[in-house]
């Protein structure tokens, strides 16, 4: 007597990526506070690109989906287009940037004028340089007579974290993240479509 | 300095940014609502947003495997799948110099082909082609 095999319980082969359904499933199955937080990780991320709202979610989306960018197996979806969004975040602001370095024909200086060397003419790059001082001095100016906030954007801007940080400041991390809150929320109405140099 | 370097200032920028991307993975989904209503947005209308987008990700997606699919199909339509003119003076006679190198190919040959009378002018225009196919792969490999 022949035994009978069900072609339907054999387990699949498991890969190491997610394939393309496992992604649309795992994006349609976010939670409510998912989708809120992935809409305001869009917006920190946003800023300096020169995307749209929603086209740096769509993008990363659809990278996810179609495999551009293969999610791990072991990683959450929500993780893995929260990273994808930073890593085009990142491509898009270096590509604006070497756009503005690069773009402004440097002009050669005519032979017959003088040098003048009191006041050099400010490259595109200084005043890239100079408006990016500005956001972080302006998001310090934000928290005028607030040390502790202050305290903890410096920690951060300066690479500090976890217990370096709290140590930084001197709080413990309740207090670190009700502070980052604050920061977070006060930037916002500084800054609402980002801070773009 | 280079252009592509990042800044100090960027990287101070980078730094608060990544916080600020982690205070939002660990807020609640109440501090998430309170903060879109602070900036004047309704957190119901934002999840009902992403929702849309998710289906808008998904047609996209749809067309572009479609587009992919279409332009691979037009490309081996073009290619291997269309059948090219080849010189068959010219690969018969490379075939013959192969059949005279080879004293086996050719009871190899007559041993394969039906009846024993030898290969069949239906064969040789086949192995023709094929060998014509075979130069062509060849030809493509070297230039990759």
């Amino acid at each position: 007597m022949s035994e009978s095999v069900d072609i339907g319980t054999v387990p699949a082969v498991a890969t190491e990526h997610l394939d393309s359904e496992e992604v649309v499933a795992a994006l349609h199955a976010l939670s409510a506070s998912d989708k809120l937080k992935l809409k305001a990780i869009e917006t920190a991320y946003l800023s300096g690109t020169g995307m749209s709202p929603k086209e740096l979610l769509h993008d990363a989306m659809c990278r996810a989906i179609l495999g551009n960018r293969k999610c791990p197996r072991d990683v959450p979806v929500m993780a893995f287009v929260v990273q994808t969004m930073r890593s085009i975040a990142s491509h898009e602001r270096e590509k604006r940037h070497r756009e503005i370095t690069d773009g402004s024909p440097h002009e050669k200086p005519d032979k017959a004028m003088p040098v003048v060397f009191a006041s050099a003419p400010p490259t595109p790059e200084s005043i890239l340089l100079d408006r990016e001082s500005d956001i972080v001095g302006g998001i310090l100016s934000c928290f005028d007579g607030d040390e502790e906030a202050q305290m903890v954007i410096l920690g951060v801007s300066g690479g500090r974290r976890g217990k370096e940080l709290r140590e930084f400041v001197g709080v413990d991390q309740a207090a670190l993240d009700y502070a980052l809150k604050r920061i977070r929320r006060v930037t916002i109405k500084r800054y609402p479509n980002g801070w773009t140099p | 300095m280079t252009t592509s370097k990042k800044t100090a200032a960027r990287e101070e920028l980078d730094r608060i940014e990544e916080a600020f991307v982690q205070a939002i993975l660990d807020s609640s989904e109440a501090d998430l609502r309170e903060d879109m209503k602070a900036t004047g947005s309704d957190p119901n209308v934002c999840i009902e947003e992403i929702n849309a987008l998710i289906g808008r990700v998904e047609a996209t997606c749809s067309k572009q495997r479609f587009d992919q699919a279409k332009s691979e199909l037009a490309a081996w339509r073009s290619g291997e799948g269309k059948v090219v003119k080849f010189d068959r003076d010219a690969v018969r006679a490379r075939f013959e110099g192969i059949r005279a190198r080879d004293p086996e190919l050719a009871s190899k040959m007559m041993m394969a082909a039906r009846k024993g009378e030898g290969i069949s002018d239906r064969d040789m225009e086949g192995l023709l082609e094929d060998l014509a196919k075979l130069e062509r792969l060849e030809r493509k490999d070297g230039k990759e």
